[in-house]
């Protein structure tokens, strides 16, 4: 038989194509206005994010390496295939910002132009310019040798050209005009991060704003009144993230990670973006002061760092251009007669995040810390907001006597510095800190509470797929399961111990963990299917997760796709699995849904000969997930939970409004609508969780609850 | 930290136990926390842990425990501390701390026992052999009650530790035969390091070391044709569970023999270093894997067993199902331990029918008595066996047949019975008569007071029983002990003439006088 060669795609490339389907949001009718402009920001801070990493990453490798992907790329025509790429995508959001300013219009939001300004505006402006801006920014002269440290990671600046004075130069009279060029003055202002982006201007109605960089460089003469201005632009540069600690197990954990937070701020520059009109001078001067490649140059159309515009998004009023809000719908609350423990202790008890509110999680915890019985909380956490409840929480179980141990993830990328925040305070507090695990990142979302009963010791869990994170959870669609399962009790705690250094690992009943048993587990599951497949039986694969990058599983589903098995993924992020090609992978279906919440949950289901076994889980099928962390995957077995997580995890597969479909050359394009009905996941499953609360809080359904004197 | 459960004033119920283990082995400190429910003793396993030490590889190799691995168990123990505090679980009697061949084979054990106390307080027993063989068949039992079918037979028991192997042979549910060999899994590991040999080698010597146990052991068990093996110990658990794709859980688990020699075959061919990145286990683990399921396998094979099964059991579920049983063997360990007695007073042809029969007496005295000598059920064990065989040094001779008697119980195995209980029995049955006990004696001066005491006032009982049988044939069939006031009262059931009985006595009631202060009438 003729074997047809495997085929993968690029995973950077599909990570920009994911982007792309985010960008796209912000041309849909289907949102607001203004949240439109919200999913352009998304699109810019996603790709510093991913130049920061990826391409920082990328280009570390290149210059020593001409090892190739599973796409058969070598880092370098990686690079070379991203730049090509991500200029296409520079033009569209500069195009799609212009046409929403244009949209915004009618509604009132205006972004006014220097020229536009009247000599009033103009005089409050320079007013402020002087008062906030000549006082905190000053001007550098920069020299062709310089590295440009004051040029922040990602931070907006404005180079500006002056022509040199001869007072100051001793040229030579023969100089031409290009030696001329030059000795011209180059000067940077870095625009400082404590200052708005969006300046306003007195209205009636409406909000009238002009950008910082237009006020800046209308007032330039405020610095240099004695010198002559030639040009400016506007410029930022991003710097390589992919500065990462080498955990030599010697040093100080903490320590470290403050020395290379202060190293990626300064460390080599992996991106330069200029405004369009920059003059050749200029952009080859900056190139050789940042010395970057001038293939890692952007020119762009308009304003750049994008992703300052939530704060657009996010002005006041206008509710006629956001989204009408979907509430978090109350779910599985402390009732008067019975605590959320002896909830738990009824039955589990499964949410879905943020359609269903996020209290509970921080409920069950502050619960935990003034409750006389619990002896002890363990909890993992991976990216913490800033102003946590669960951390304070855990503290003031602390100061209660309890024993609190919390795994804090200092090398959570891009999270170090709160991280570092919250480690410290809890320790403070009394709280047994354990930074992470050497050599490993913590992404299992878990806590553990132990509480002494009556009957004895009990474990309450709290299992999720989501961070511990408030602010988070109200953007990010997350399952959570609570539990007090014998099983998965004694599963937590081991697998605590073992991540705590307090044993060895132990051989785990229920869950899977990585990097101990889950890439196993999850190819045993995936070979089941395909022998069952081969023995002519049903067999089945369903999957929501964020990416899937890992060689192995994907030749794994590849196999089980030849055996018969379908499959179905529904993969918000990246795929480098190439679906639907004949001889490798025509029972495989990949579908990805990008919408008005962020797709975070990872959901899996295994026919498993009609068991139709259901996990949640904190990892994605990537090598790093699998491999480099510490996580964990879930099996959902009460009745209830399971016929909830079915529904959600099908509903994904029926959207035809978001989802659009991964076909065989690595183009997305929208799902065909085979039904009638329109159906929006998003919607739906808002349309769901409002539905469980009506019926649950439906006095006809519940029995009465008097008021009683103490109750 | 809130030490009392809260108080719900509508259930009458008595919180579980908490209590925990901590196995001290050759290449693990482990520890188990669990719960036994008061009411019906039942266990409920809570939390385990495990930490690699190299107990073992020092102790083997070099006799010594290195002071680096002494502070490395020290630190394991502290954790183990803190995380019992969490519990709560801090009073003595609520943890046993039990050390094996590692600690009991190092010349410095008793450095490395005081070591532990003050830094730790953990108070560490030497386990012995005897001991681990009841715990052992405690474990076993739950299997032997819910199959019976399967044990109608000959049963070999073989767990493999680190230091050694411990045997049991069953029929039905009788032990056999029991023993100890020094053939463990990591010393085996660590012979063959000091020898220094070839890889290809090391099967084959390995080999070897284990057939010349099993013939050895054939030899002492008289050819014992058992038709199953039960399997214990973490690595064939570990094997069974790779073979069957699923953790064992408090099963018995029939493996085919040649999965697991394929299997085993497997694990052989592989460093240590690979098995330890392989299945992600400390480094003793993966080295002694492979010595311990060839051991598990060579006897399969030699002694031709047609079935194989894995028990989910270890040493520290036997000590904490002791546990529940507050210092009692339990009734089944109790015959074999009874059964193992009499097979020893046969060997010395002590008067069976006399020997039980006091020790019968004594029991009944024992339970009688109860308020006043507040000894635990462990010190009626010791009474009953101390009854029976008190007069077995009459086979040496019947000049001070009492400390012929002492030196041979206490050189004896007796099925599940340690040394330092041995001990206590010994001289309980050497003050059958004679001197009472005195401190300028061997062996009785050595005791703690609990201990002395305790041996005192057995055999201040053990007098008065054996008085009640001084005819020697077993008339007086009941008694009944009462205490009034300061005044012990037997009442003899269904005995008109008590005048010999009464001369007997009056002779021995002396060390009961000095004990409890108390006359005594008959």
């Amino acid at each position: 038989m003729k074997k047809t060669k495997t085929t993968y795609l690029n995973r950077e490339l599909s990570w920009l194509e994911f982007n792309q389907r985010v960008l796209n949001q912000a041309t849909f009718e289907r949102h607001p206005v203004l949240e439109r402009v919200k999913f352009l920001a998304i699109t810019a801070s996603n790709l510093d994010e991913f130049y920061r990493v990826r391409v920082g990453g990328l280009k570390l490798v290149s210059e020593h390496s001409e090892k190739v992907d599973i796409a058969g790329l070598t880092a370098s025509d990686q690079l070379r295939k991203i730049r090509t790429r991500v200029r296409k995508m520079y033009a569209d959001q500069s195009d799609i910002l212009a046409s929403l300013e244009k949209e915004l219009q009618p509604h009132g939001i205006f972004r006014v132009r220097p020229e536009d300004l009247t000599d009033s505006e103009t005089a409050l402006l320079l007013e402020r310019f002087k008062s906030e801006t000549v006082s905190a920014v000053t001007p550098m002269a920069v020299e062709n040798t310089d590295r440009l440290s004051i040029l922040r990671n990602s931070r907006l600046a404005i180079c500006v050209r002056l022509k040199n004075d001869s007072r100051t130069t001793l040229a030579s009279a023969s100089a031409d005009k290009d030696e001329q060029a030059k000795k011209d003055r180059y000067v940077l202002l870095a625009l400082g991060q404590s200052q708005s982006r969006f300046w306003s201007l007195p209205s009636d109605q409406g909000y009238r704003y002009i950008l910082i960089e237009d006020v800046a460089q209308s007032f330039l003469s405020e610095y240099f009144d004695q010198e002559s201005i030639i040009e400016s632009t506007t410029l930022r540069s991003t710097r390589n993230g992919d500065v990462q600690l080498v955990e030599d197990g010697g040093a100080d954990l903490l320590e470290g990670m403050q020395e290379m937070l202060q190293a990626r701020e300064t460390s080599a520059s992996v991106r330069l973006e200029l405004s369009a009109d920059c003059s050749p001078q200029m952009r080859s001067f900056l190139e050789g002061a940042i010395q970057i490649d001038p293939g890692d140059v952007y020119l762009v159309d308009g304003p750049m760092n994008l992703s300052d515009y939530f704060g657009l998004a996010a002005v006041k009023g206008f509710a006629n251009l956001k989204d009408t809000p979907w509430p978090s719908q109350p779910a599985f609350q402390s009732k008067p007669e019975s605590s959320l423990f002896d909830q738990i202790a009824e039955g589990d008890q499964l949410l879905y995040h943020p359609y269903q509110s996020y209290s509970p999680v921080v409920e069950f915890i502050q619960a935990a810390a003034s409750d006389p019985d619990v002896i002890a909380i363990k909890q993992t956490l991976y990216r913490t907001a800033s102003d946590s409840g669960i951390a304070e929480a855990l503290k003031l179980a602390a100061s209660n006597g309890k024993n609190v141990t919390a795994i804090v993830e200092l090398k959570a990328r891009f999270d170090e510095a709160r991280n570092i925040f919250w480690a410290k305070e809890l320790e403070n507090a009394g709280v047994d800190v354990i930074y992470g695990v050497r050599g490993l990142k913590t992404h299992a979302k878990m806590c553990l509470v132990v509480r002494r009963e009556q009957t004895g010791i009990k474990r309450y869990v709290h299992f999720a797929t989501g961070n511990y994170n408030e602010s988070t959870a109200r953007l990010y669609s997350d399952v959570s399961l609570f539990t007090c399962d014998e099983q998965l009790g004694v599963d937590a705690i081991h697998f605590f111990n073992a991540i705590t250094g307090l044993s060895v690992p132990q051989s785990l009943g229920k869950l899977a963990a990585a990097p101990i048993n889950l890439r196993e587990s999850i190819m045993d599951l995936i070979q089941v299917e395909t022998e069952t497949a081969n023995s002519g039986g049903a067999a089945q694969i369903t999957a929501k997760i964020n990416s899937l990058t890992d060689k192995s599983m994907i030749d794994a589903l590849y196999e089980a796709s030849n055996a018969g098995v379908k499959i179905r993924l529904n993969i918000r992020g990246i795929c480098c699995l190439v679906p639907g090609k004949k001889g490798q992978s025509e029972n495989i279906k990949v579908v990805s849904v990008v919408d008005r919440l962020l797709e975070h949950a990872r959901i899996f289901r295994f026919k498993h000969g009609g068991d139709d076994l259901l996990f949640f889980s904190s990892a994605d099928w990537m090598s790093r997930n699998l491999d480099r962390r510490v996580e964990l995957m879930v099996p959902v077995t009460d009745a209830a939970c399971r016929s909830r997580l079915n529904n959600i995890l099908n509903c994904y597969f029926d959207d035809n409004v978001a989802a659009m479909e991964l076909q065989t050359d690595g183009e997305y394009l929208p799902v065909k609508k085979k039904k009638k009905n329109p159906l929006r996941a998003q919607q739906h499953l808002q349309n769901e969780a409002e539905e469980i609360h009506a019926a649950a809080s439906n006095p006809g359904s519940t029995v009465f609850q008097p008021h009683r004197k103490g109750s | 930290m809130s030490d009392t459960p809260n108080q719900n004033s509508d259930a009458i119920f008595t919180p579980p136990r908490l209590v925990a283990v901590i196995d001290i082995g050759a290449s693990s400190l482990r520890m188990q926390i669990a719960e036994i429910n008061v009411g019906t003793q039942e266990v409920r396993r809570l939390e385990s842990f495990s930490q690699a030490v190299s107990i073992g590889s020092d102790s083997f190799g070099g006799r010594r425990i290195n002071k680096t691995t002494i502070e490395d168990c020290i630190r394991v123990l502290a954790i183990y501390r803190k995380k019992l505090d969490e519990y709560g679980i801090n009073d003595p009697t609520q943890i046993r701390v039990v050390a094996t061949s590692g600690v009991r084979e190092a010349s410095n054990r008793t450095t490395f026992i005081d070591r532990v106390f003050i830094a730790t307080g953990f108070e560490v027993e030497p386990f012995d052999e005897a001991e681990l063989h009841r715990v052992t068949y405690f474990g076993i039992l739950p299997f032997m009650e819910n199959r019976p079918k399967l044990f109608a037979d000959e049963s070999l028991v073989l767990e493999v530790g680190g230091g050694s192997s411990e045997l049991l042979m069953l029929r039905k549910t009788d032990v056999e035969f029991s023993r100890t060999y020094r053939l463990g899994s990591l010393r085996m590991r660590h012979s063959l390091e000091d020898f220094d040999g070839p890889i290809s080698k090391t099967r084959s010597l390995m080999e070897s070391q284990i057939s010349k146990t099993i013939t050895e052991f054939e030899a002492a068990a008289k050819h014992p044709r058992p038709k199953i093996q039960i399997a214990m110990g973490g690595d064939v658990r570990f094997a069974a569970a790779e073979i069957t794709q699923k953790p064992i859980t408090d099963k018995l688990v029939e493996i085919k023999l040649n999965d697991l020699i394929r299997f085993t075959n497997r694990i052989l061919d592989k460093s240590p270093n690979q098995l330890a990145t392989k299945y992600h286990m400390s480094l003793p683990e993966a080295k002694s894997l492979g010595p311990g399921l060839l051991t598990q396998v060579l006897f399969a094979q030699k002694l031709n067993v047609k079935k194989f099964y894995v028990a989910e059991v270890n040493l520290r579920d036997g000590l904490i199902q002791e546990m529940s049983l507050d210092g009692a063997w339990g009734e089944s360990i109790h015959n074999q331990i009874f059964r193992s007695a009499v097979q020893l007073g046969r060997k010395f042809k002590f008067n069976e029918a006399h020997a039980v029969h006091v020790s019968q007496l004594a029991c009944a005295m024992f339970d009688d008595l109860a308020d006043l000598h507040q000894l635990s059920p462990r010190h009626r064990s010791i009474l009953e066996l101390a009854a029976l065989l008190h007069e077995i040094g009459y086979f040496v001779s019947p000049r001070s047949k009492h400390k012929h008697s002492m030196y041979l119980i206490s050189n004896a195995e007796i099925f599940g019975v340690g040394s330092r209980e041995l001990n206590l029995i010994a001289l309980v049955a050497r003050y059958h008569r004679g001197a009472n006990p005195n401190s300028r004696h061997v062996g009785y001066s050595q005791l703690e007071r609990n201990d002395r005491v305790a041996v005192a006032k057995l055999a201040a009982m053990l007098r008065l029983a054996k008085a009640f049988d001084v005819s020697q044939t077993q008339r007086v069939q009941k008694l009944t002990s009462t205490m009034s006031g300061n005044r012990l009262q037997f009442e003899p059931h269904d005995v008109v003439d008590l005048a010999l009985e009464r001369l007997e006595i009056g002779q021995v009631s002396g060390l009961f006088e000095d004990v409890f202060g108390a006359e005594v009438i008959l």
